[in-house]
């Protein structure tokens, strides 16, 4: 499968989803993916099992605030540079890259470092969706080393950050960042085939586009989004998710709490949904009781137009649909949820999945 | 329930209306919220309501209202000196309240037109409520009527002593809290589809049930709920399978799905070819469950299962006394038990050539003649066919009728086999561990990168089926959370040794033992079934016996 100009266009939509409200504003790194598609044609996209076990995968991503990026604007080549850097310091070069992040604007880091380097990407990521940390990922959670990072600035600034510890990586990466002016781009760790194999979330790229696909074909079809949407979640490792809540934003507190109150319409009358964010969406609380936990996708669709939120993108009085829909196995294992369960995140509440029998 | 009619009224009026069934349950409520009488909506009026003194009589009610301070008409919408509910306006100004008295006539003329429609056909508001339980009646399973706002209006017998007589007028969902009932709306609702089946966690336990939208334009106006006691098992009665239930995004099986979907709605027989365990039965039950005879029986029988003596009255039934050791009474057969629904014949391929003309005149004249009977008894029956055999290669040989052939395979539809779709192969691994995991109260695992090796390298003669058992085998045996090798069923050994040793498994011995299991695999390791292999394998049985023993494959 090969990544061309309209699976870039659904993309930017699935990726979107993935992001279950955070991830970024995709537009601009969409852009600059699609002007490297354009410029260098169509990227590849490896399926995991297609990868040989020896070789070498470099993931890419950016780092920092998606606020700042847009300010700082990006020439494109950042992460290219940055997986370069890496191959370097390993003395190898890399088979392929991946991203970390296939939730948000993250999906597309790895694209336009792909088709700029003449890379094939992994069709898969180390999150399954968007999380605030570097550390938070199924490749860290499954013991691969992040090291050594390279980070490099829009200006062409480039670190190098070795660190036997991913958390310290995280630091580190991260003040890094700040340095550069809040902004970096960065390829880390770099992986065997048989690593990604082992610890990867496997087709999160496809599954964007097809999530995206089939919200365009609905918009065209003016049939229900969240249908549609729960129809290609249901044909993928993330299985059947549910409509949480159909409702009218009353209430958003974004300084302390920073919650969103969904009070239910019609036949979701009488119901109230609480999502807890901060900067993707991480609990679902339907009338006090916890429905829906990190790792699960909590995303809210637009009511009118059927296309995916982010939080900062919640307004009270919007009217939304809000969905839960379960992840791949991987990311629900015990070390996983330690990483980045509820209780990652500071919640005293156990995982929890919106589908009570789980696989149906 | 002449909704415009009514919002018309309310908008020229500028009071708040209010239309009741005769039950005095507020049907429709339009117009300005009145403090002293909001809330119409989704209640029943007070026990003390002013309107309620007009139901069941045939006067006209107005009243300055002075406790509730509104002044108010209220109207009965007689049908043949029957009251079948209550047409109400109300204000909270005085002149207004006076000029609506006055105005009696033209507001009768109003409540007339609720009962006729414009235009004055008579059909417009027909009593509906014992229609509507007349026709819940006719089912065994027990049906409940919601309407929009989640109040039960209609029980059938089954459905009262399953829910009780008290239901009747209360919202479900107070009933019965947490029983999932507003959840289940609202995937409905939220999903846009037009049916959903669901667990309903009921005081009497769980059930599964499916709810059905009422839909008028994009409108829900309510649902309709039927209920079977729990069952875990897809495709057991009343369970609706769909296509969703069939996994995969390949290309090969998306085109089966689409054309599939296509030929459900029609009423052609459809002729499902494909390998064993590639799902041909799940493909049948979906064409069911999407075609017009979805809420009648599904009626699978298994041609080749059941001894060649046996089939015909399997299928077609019996008569008293037809032969030796038959019931009294006579049996049916499945086309007479499948009557209005479908029948689903796998291993088409096996059915005798005697009946095989007997199906023919079945699905020529579309009557069976039960063994031993006079009379011929009209069935109305789709058949869908399935088998893993070349039929035309069969239609040649003269063991298939090339008539009946035709007959059954007037939508021929490809089933693609597991190898042909190893793209979906990922997918379907995740989907059963996910399953057997939650099935068996398992931790979620992981697949190792030499288990994903193996897996993908494996032909999967067996298909899905075999890949179901495979993940089952490895949930049970798996401990930890990284599937190994080691827990993967012993007939993958030949590739785990040439995972592990490197060894391209390549020489002509090889390829030979492959080629014997495989054959054993398909015919089993009866004597009878060494036999078929040794044939299949174009050997002499001695030569088979003597392989095995060189090559030390155990069977």
């Amino acid at each position: 499968m090969y990544v061309d100009l309209s699976e870039l266009e659904a993309l930017r939509l699935g990726a979107t989803v993935l992001g279950s409200g955070g991830g970024g504003d995709t537009y601009l790194s969409y852009l600059l993916a699609r002007e490297a598609v354009k410029k260098h044609g169509p990227v590849r996209l490896l399926q995991v099992h297609e990868l040989p076990d020896d070789a070498l995968v470099i993931p890419t991503a950016m780092m920092g605030s998606p606020m700042i990026m847009n300010e700082r604007v990006p020439s494109g080549k950042e992460a290219l540079t940055s997986l370069r850097t890496v191959e370097k310091q390993l003395g190898r070069q890399a088979l392929a890259t991946m991203p970390i992040e296939a939730g948000g604007l993250n999906a597309f880091t790895a694209l336009t470092a792909a088709a700029r380097g003449g890379l094939p990407v992994v069709d898969g990521d180390g999150m399954g969706r968007a999380f605030p940390e570097l550390q938070m990922c199924t490749f860290h959670v499954y013991g691969v080393a992040g090291s050594p990072v390279a980070v490099t600035s829009e200006q062409g600034h480039s670190v190098v950050i070795e660190s036997a510890e991913n958390p310290m990586l995280e630091r580190l990466a991260r003040a890094t960042v700040a340095g550069m002016g809040g902004v970096g781009y960065i390829a880390a760790y770099p992986m065997s085939g048989k690593q990604v194999k082992e610890a990867s979330v496997a087709g999160t790229l496809s599954l964007g586009i097809r999530i995206g696909q089939a919200l365009l074909s609905a918009e065209r079809k003016r049939s229900h989004p969240a249908g549609a949407l729960l129809d290609a979640f249901a044909q993928s490792t993330y299985g059947q998710g549910m409509v949480l809540l159909e409702g009218r934003v009353t209430a958003l507190e974004r300084q302390r709490a920073r919650r969103v109150t969904v009070e239910g319409h019609e036949s979701y009358a009488r119901q109230t949904l609480e999502v807890e964010f901060r900067y993707e969406n991480l609990i679902a609380r339907l009338d006090g009781r916890v429905v829906s936990t990190v790792p699960e996708l909590i995303v809210f669709l637009h009511y009118e137009t059927g296309m995916p939120l982010l939080t900062e993108e919640l307004r009270p009085g919007m009217r939304v649909i809000c969905l839960s829909v379960p992840t791949p196995e991987i990311t629900v294992t015990e070390e996983a949820l330690a990483v980045f369960g509820p209780k990652a995140f500071g919640y005293d509440c156990e995982f929890r999945s919106a589908r009570k029998d789980g696989w149906r | 329930m002449n909704r415009p009619e009514l919002q018309k009224a309310a908008h020229i009026l500028t009071f708040v209306s209010l239309l009741t069934g005769a039950q005095g349950f507020v049907a429709d409520c339009g117009g300005r919220v009145l403090a002293s009488a909001g809330g119409y909506d989704r209640t029943s009026l007070p026990p003390d309501h002013p309107a309620r003194s007009v139901l069941g009589s045939d006067s006209v009610y107005m009243i300055p209202d002075e406790s509730r301070s509104v002044f108010a008409v209220y109207f009965p919408v007689l049908s043949a000196g029957e009251c079948l509910g209550v047409l109400g306006l109300e204000t909270e100004c005085k002149e207004t309240g006076e000029r609506l008295a006055r105005a009696g006539q033209s507001i009768q003329a109003l409540a007339d037109m609720m009962r006729t429609g414009p235009g004055g056909s008579q059909h417009a508001f027909v009593p509906e409520g014992p229609l509507v339980q007349a026709v819940i009646e006719m089912l065994d399973e027990p049906v409940a009527v919601i309407d929009a706002t989640g109040r039960l209006t209609h029980l059938n017998q089954a459905g009262i002593s399953l829910f009780g007589r008290g239901a009747i007028g209360e919202w479900f969902e107070d009933r019965f809290p947490g029983s999932g009932f507003t959840a289940a709306w609202a995937r409905l609702r939220g999903e846009g589809k037009s049916f959903v089946n669901v667990d309903l966690d009921l005081p009497e336990g769980e059930y599964r049930a499916t709810l059905r939208a009422a839909r008028s334009g994009p409108r829900t106006v309510g649902v309709v709920l039927t209920v079977r006691p729990d069952s875990r098992e897809p495709g057991s009665p009343g369970w609706r399978f769909t296509f969703d239930e069939i996994k995969g995004t390949s290309p090969a099986i998306r085109k089966a799905k689409e054309m599939a979907r296509k030929v459900a709605s029609t009423d052609s027989t459809v002729l499902l070819l494909g390998e064993s365990g590639t799902g041909k039965e799940l493909f049948a039950r979906a064409i069911h469950g999407h075609s017009f005879r979805a809420s009648k029986p599904f009626v699978a029988i298994n041609c080749a299962a059941i001894p060649e003596s046996l089939l015909e009255s399997e299928l077609f039934g019996y008569e008293g006394g037809a032969f030796t050791g038959a019931r009294p009474g006579g049996k049916p057969g499945k086309f007479e038990v499948a009557n209005g629904g479908t029948v689903f014949l796998d291993e088409i391929g096996d059915m005798p050539l005697v009946l095989q003309a007997k199906l023919l005149r079945v699905l020529q004249d579309k009557e069976v003649e039960r063994v031993g009977g006079i009379r011929p008894v009209s069935v109305d029956v789709r058949v869908i066919s399935a088998s893993h055999k070349d039929l035309e290669e069969l239609v040649m040989k003269g063991a298939f009728r090339e008539d009946l052939y035709y007959r059954l395979a007037v939508i021929p539809l490809h089933i693609p086999a597991l190898r042909e779709r190893k793209e979906d192969l990922y997918l379907l691994l995740e989907h059963y561990l996910r399953r057997y995991r939650t099935l068996y109260s398992k931790t979620p695992k992981r697949l190792s990168s030499e288990v994903l090796k193996v897996l993908f390298d494996y032909d999967w003669p067996g298909n899905v089926r075999e890949l179901e058992n495979t993940v089952e085998y490895i949930v049970n045996m798996e401990s930890g959370d990284l599937v190994t090798l080691d827990s993967l069923p012993p007939r993958f050994a030949r590739l785990i040794a040439r995972e592990t040793t490197g060894d391209p498994g390549m020489s002509i011995e090889s390829a030979e033992a492959d080629a014997i299991r495989r054959a054993l695999e398909i015919y089993g390791t009866s004597a009878r079934g060494k036999e078929k292999a040794a044939r299949a394998l174009g050997i002499h049985r001695a030569t088979l016996y003597r392989k095995l023993k060189k090559l030390g494959i155990d069977a």
